[in-house]
């Protein structure tokens, strides 16, 4: 049993903005050890275990509550939190560098960008999700 | 992520690769100098990065990059040492710190190399400032969720 | 909107004038007895979609849309799709449909409190 006002997207969307986090963290450290010798860069992974805690997708009818009106607040299943596990992996590659460092600064910055972009869709996302619940509440948009 | 926030990992980055810049900045305008206080010719100075990892993890040692993933804390200088390779010597019998051969012992710092390890730094400063300011992007998107 | 048939389920025998019917390009009004419900003479088609029918399409298709844009927002956090523009219209597309459905609650609300309000 979930939370009854929040669906399954508003618990999604949260869960990939605390694994854009924890990929920024990761993607941060690595740019600054560019320097340091015999370094190993760290990788973080969280869209398969996001990918998996999804269930099969909503059909019309496939509602648990009979909305008389779009305006009843859609619950499209309870989301449960817990089963969402962020990874993160010590890359053990070896790069030609001749300090022994695996990390190529450039694959980092895009990485970086990619990540950044990422989070920041996933922010307005959630906004919106959140805006459409506060205009169902308070019965304007 | 630990203790440290992302903009601490990147700002250690930041002041690592600044580091190395005066270092550098000094090996060159030091190319000639052949007295030193110690005696002898300039040395050319390295700067020797480590892994600064965060309190909780298991204590590894630095470097080695095998200690818990999630906690890195970013980088730090240990220490800035003289680089070894010997002396580079010039043929000029009479210039006042000639040996009894008349060789002068010049320091051993190469000028290329020295601007290339700059530029390297120079990329990697800024790269960390990147970083600093797409944490401020993502933080200021956070934010933005109170907003109506 | 056919106001006569509505009208004439609740109140059998009332006077109703023939309000707007689109058969009927005569200015006059139409006198007479309220028809019987399946007859179709002079008030509006009788085949044409009903009021009911029509408002559950419109919220039938409300619901879709909000479905389809949280289906597509959950393909873009997981990485099954990169499409943002899919993603991104199909979100404002369900709010605006949200917005209609709302502005049609009120409307309609309003619509019924004057009916109800009406000195007969």
């Amino acid at each position: 049993m979930g939370d009854f006002l929040f669906g399954r997207t508003v618990g999604m969307l949260k869960d990939a903005m605390d694994g854009a986090g924890a990929t920024h963290g990761a993607i941060a450290n690595n740019i600054a050890n560019v320097n340091t010798p015999n370094f190993r860069r760290t990788d973080v992974s969280f869209k398969d275990a996001l990918a998996a805690v999804d269930g099969p997708p909503a059909s019309g009818d496939d509602l648990p509550l009979v909305t008389t009106s779009a305006l009843d607040i859609p619950l499209a299943g309870a989301y449960d939190p817990a089963d969402f596990k962020i990874t993160t992996t010590v890359d053990q590659t070896q790069q030609m560098r001749l300090d022994g460092s695996n990390v190529d600064v450039d694959q980092e910055m895009a990485k970086l960008s990619l990540n950044s972009g990422y989070a920041q869709t996933m922010g307005q996302l959630l906004q919106n999700q959140y805006t459409r619940i506060r205009a169902a509440i308070e019965e304007h948009f | 992520m630990g203790f440290y926030t992302s903009i601490e990992v990147s700002a250690s980055g930041l002041s690592a690769e600044r580091l190395a810049m005066d270092t550098i900045a000094n090996n060159i305008a030091n190319v000639n100098t052949t007295r030193t206080a110690e005696g002898g010719p300039f040395k050319r100075q390295l700067v020797v990065y480590a892994q600064k990892n965060a309190p909780t993890a298991s204590a590894d040692g630095a470097g080695d990059g095998g200690g818990d993933a999630a906690s890195g804390a970013g980088v730090q200088v240990v220490g800035i040492v003289n680089d070894q390779t010997p002396d580079r010597l010039v043929y000029d019998p009479g210039h006042p710190d000639a040996d009894a051969n008349g060789y002068v012992h010049m320091p051993n710092v190469d000028v290329v190399k020295e601007m290339v390890d700059m530029m390297a730094a120079s990329r990697a400063y800024e790269a960390n400032v990147t970083a600093i300011q797409e944490s401020r992007s993502i933080d200021g998107s956070t934010l933005g969720l109170l907003k109506a | 909107m056919d106001y006569a048939s509505t009208i004439s389920k609740v109140v059998p025998g009332t006077f109703v004038p023939d309000i707007g019917a689109a058969t009927n390009l005569d200015e006059r009004p139409n006198i007479g007895p309220i028809p019987a419900l399946d007859s179709a003479a002079g008030i509006g088609q009788a085949d044409a979609p009903s009021f009911k029918d029509t408002l559950n399409a419109v919220l039938s298709d409300v619901n879709d849309k909000i479905n389809a844009s949280d289906q597509a927002t959950r393909d873009l956090a997981d990485g099954k799709t990169n499409d943002m523009q899919k993603v991104v219209t199909s979100v404002e597309e369900a709010n605006l449909a949200l917005n209609f459905t709302m502005a049609l609650r009120s409307k309609l609300l309003d619509a019924y409190t004057q009916v109800s309000q009406m000195q007969v």
